[in-house]
């Protein structure tokens, strides 16, 4: 190695371990959101007394929790929401009522589904259509391609009594669920 | 004047050898309209980044902050006017690029030695579509909001990539405060840094081949320089543009709609200029939704800078009707999908009650930072803490299903199976007159489909005007109606006469023994029917809404209605928090009484 060669080697080394140190922290900061998950596996809730629930009509309820928006902290906030729907009335005793519980995300894009009793589940957004059990209405029904991929998600629930009151409520789970796939994938 | 100081200057600087390519460019065929939109398309650039950098000396990157530093800079001197030029501007420099585009494919100026201006040209395209989308979402409101996480979710269903670059552009998993800054971030600094560097290449270009050999043909054939031949030409045709953007930016201003806020119903539309995909991609379902979103754009992309090649590659002939067929496809296609997503939309009521239901939002947000300003929670308190906007969602939600709210010319908001009494006005004078009129009391507005309909309270107002004969009825009306006033003297909404309340307070504890059942005041016991003690105020109301059938109301007859409140020994809460069952009641009491901003910010 001769004199020059060694001054280029020495310029080109000290020049690129000093963008690295630069370049490599840079990158780690810019991908930081990829690696910063939340960490909620689903948030256990008590959403409607069972007693204001009546079949056929889908009930919204909120769900609250306390979310991270980067440098914001919200201790009780509308983390999502969700339709309740009764399947049987009174004449079934309080805990064998079957109840269901779908997200209110539309599995298509995720915008808000909404009820009416004339067309039902319905995404304003793209014009997805779900039927009261939550599967999506089919091409032929609605005239024209329905856009979601899958039918609305399903949320754990379950018809719990309070044990000091002695009246009956619907304990939902609720998660988040990855958009635009045939099948429910929480999110992570 | 300042010619020995300019040269000194140039002495200097030699700043005159460096201009010279400008003050001296030649256009061997003379000037043409033509030329003209490049020109217009620099020019409009330059107005969209002043108007931009100024914007950026008041505005603030923050969920909390964003809605609300637009909303002052909409209120300083000059600055909605400077925002609406920024915003047509920007809409401008996207139908002149268009053009701009389409002229060079048409004139075929892509041809060698020309291929780098086209494709450097064909690379901005994109990159300025995408330069405007990253503006939209930074005003902090709903649609920017919903545009931006939609978006995010498109991005998010293409192979592979897509869920990567979804959340290093959102910031996480929703959208939120990294969603403004990342945005920001590209919007200011690293978009117009690549544009910028594009646009060197470009015009660098420009100047060294010199105009393309193809759009020579047809000039007026003597040769002229290009200040002031075509200088002149392109001033006339910006003057034009700048002059209906500058008028819309004056007459109309840009848009703000309400602030985001998670809570509020989420849907949108795509800004006019990707409507057209948002139409292409209904007629991809599921997984194939990445060909109209990445696959179909990409393509028609390579293949636009893919003309130089394919050009060479074919004869004149066949070039003029391929650029032919590309440029009448893509027009035809942009404004048929356009149209017939506009179509659908306009066509669709409740697309169009959605609209609706949304400038309503934003023109009340906006009235209400004008009266009370915004508070350091930000501009999503506004609506949130407003009872005239959350009164009647949430009666809506919680109440219509038994109660409707209807004036007498049946505007109001109907109850799907009217079950319970009208609330329109609930507890004023004439709302409590029809309670006591044995004609309407069992009626559609009051108790027809409940269990009162044939209860105590119907058959004691029935009994009253029982053998009563005509003349001594009307003096039976009178003190009912003193009645009603003493009770909606209760509610305090209004101020009444002293002597009439005394009066009605007189015959309901007294000659019409209302006190026999109700509890007022200190007269009479709670447990057999509805305390009158401050009926229909919002402590009552309050009251009455967390639980009916607490001992002051329906302790045993309640028929229907729910406790909507949480109880204290129930930490799971109730139907409605607290505060929503004040802001309805707030609602309840004061809408009809007065109509304008009645809401306390930061409650």
């Amino acid at each position: 190695m001769n004199r020059r060669s060694l001054m280029k080697l020495v310029s080109r080394v000290i020049g690129w371990t000093c963008a690295l140190v630069v370049a490599v922290p840079g990158i780690s900061f810019i991908t930081a959101p990829l690696r910063r998950r939340s960490s909620s596996g689903g948030i256990k809730q008590r959403v409607v007394k069972l007693d204001n629930l009546r079949v056929g009509e889908p009930t919204q309820v909120a769900i609250t929790g306390s979310r991270q928006d980067a440098w914001v902290h919200y201790d009780e906030e509308v983390v999502g929401r969700a339709w309740i729907v009764r399947e049987t009335d009174d004449s079934v005793a309080p805990e064998e009522t079957r109840v269901r519980a779908f997200s209110s995300v539309c599995p298509h894009l995720g915008c808000v589904v909404q009820f009416n009793s004339e067309r039902g589940f319905n995404c304003p957004c793209h014009k997805a259509f779900f039927q009261p059990d939550g599967q999506p209405v089919s091409e032929a029904e609605l005239g024209h391609k329905n856009p979601t991929p899958r039918s609305l998600d399903d949320l754990e629930c379950q018809v719990v009594e309070d044990a000091e009151s002695g009246e009956w409520w619907v304990e939902v789970k609720y998660e988040k669920f990855e958009y635009g796939l045939t099948t429910k994938v929480p999110r992570a | 004047m300042f010619k020995t100081l300019r040269d000194w200057l140039d002495d200097r600087t030699s700043y005159r050898t460096l201009l010279n390519p400008l003050r001296r460019r030649l256009l061997p065929t003379g000037p043409k309209w033509g030329y003209s939109t490049a020109s217009c398309l620099l020019w409009m650039l330059l107005v969209v980044v002043g108007t931009g950098v100024l914007m950026m000396l008041s505005y603030s990157p923050s969920t909390t902050s964003a809605w609300a530093s637009v909303h002052y800079i909409e209120q300083s001197p000059a600055g909605s006017f400077i925002r609406g030029l920024h915003f047509y501007g920007s809409h401008a420099l996207l139908i002149l690029f268009a053009v701009h585009t389409i002229r060079v494919l048409a004139v075929a100026a892509f041809r060698a030695p020309h291929e780098l201006i086209w494709v450097t040209g064909l690379l901005l395209l994109p990159l300025v579509v995408i330069w405007a989308i990253t503006g939209n979402p930074l005003s902090g409101t709903q649609k920017g909001s919903s545009q931006i996480e939609v978006e995010g979710n498109i991005i998010a269903s293409t192979p592979l990539v897509g869920p990567i670059v979804q959340r290093l552009l959102i910031g996480g998993d929703q959208v939120g405060n990294l969603t403004l800054t990342h945005l920001y971030s590209l919007h200011v600094v690293i978009l117009p840094a690549i544009i910028g560097l594009l646009l060197v290449v470009h015009i660098a270009q420009v100047y060294r081949h010199g105009l393309s050999t193809a759009t020579l043909e047809g000039g007026s054939g003597v040769a002229r320089p290009y200040w002031p031949y075509q200088s002149v030409r392109n001033m006339i045709v910006f003057g034009v543009v700048f002059g209906i953007v500058a008028l819309l930016a004056w007459q109309r201003g840009a848009p703000l709609d309400a602030p985001a806020d998670p809570e509020l119903s989420h849907w949108t539309r795509p800004e006019w200029y990707f409507l057209f995909l948002f139409e292409l991609r209904s007629y991809f379902v599921g997984q194939w939704e990445f060909v109209a979103t990445v696959v179909l754009p990409g393509a028609s992309l390579l293949l636009l800078i893919g003309m130089p090649v394919l050009d060479r590659m074919s004869s004149a002939r066949v070039s003029a009707v391929l650029r032919g067929v590309i440029i009448i496809a893509g027009l035809a296609g942009f404004a048929g999908l356009t149209l017939a997503s506009v179509l659908r939309d306009a066509k669709d009521p409740d697309h169009q009650h959605l609209i609706a239901e949304s400038e309503e939002l934003a023109s009340r947000a906006r009235e209400l930072a004008d009266a009370n300003g915004i508070s350091p929670a930000g501009a999503i308190s506004l609506l949130r803490n407003d009872p005239h906007t959350q009164g009647p969602l949430l009666f809506q939600q919680h109440c219509a299903s038994c109660h409707p709210k209807l004036d007498h010319s049946g505007d109001g908001i109907a109850a799907a199976e009217p079950s319970a009494p009208n609330l329109h006005r609930f507890g004023s004078v004439a709302w409590i007159e029809g309670m006591l009129d044995p004609e309407r009391i069992a009626g559609v507005n009051y108790f027809e489909q409940t269990a009162f309909a044939d209860g105590e309270m119907v058959n004691a107002i029935c009994d009253l005007y029982d053998g009563v004969e005509e003349d001594a009825k009307l003096e039976l009306q009178k003190q009912l109606h003193l009645v009603a006033i003493a009770l909606a003297a209760e509610q305090q909404s209004e101020t009444f006469d002293d002597s009439s309340v005394a009066e009605g307070v007189e015959l309901l504890t007294g000659d019409l023994a209302c006190t026999d059942c109700h509890r007022f005041h200190d007269e009479g016991d709670l447990g057999s029917a509805p305390d009158l003690t401050g009926y229909g105020s919002a402590e009552w109301l309050f009251a009455m809404i967390s639980n009916p059938e607490h001992e002051r109301f329906y302790p045993d007859t309640n028929d229907r209605m729910p406790a909507f409140g949480a109880t204290e020994d129930d930490s799971s809460g109730g139907l409605m928090t607290r505060e929503q069952i004040d802001l309805l009641v707030r609602w309840l009491i004061r809408d009809g009484a007065e109509p304008s901003t009645d809401s306390n910010p930061g409650e």
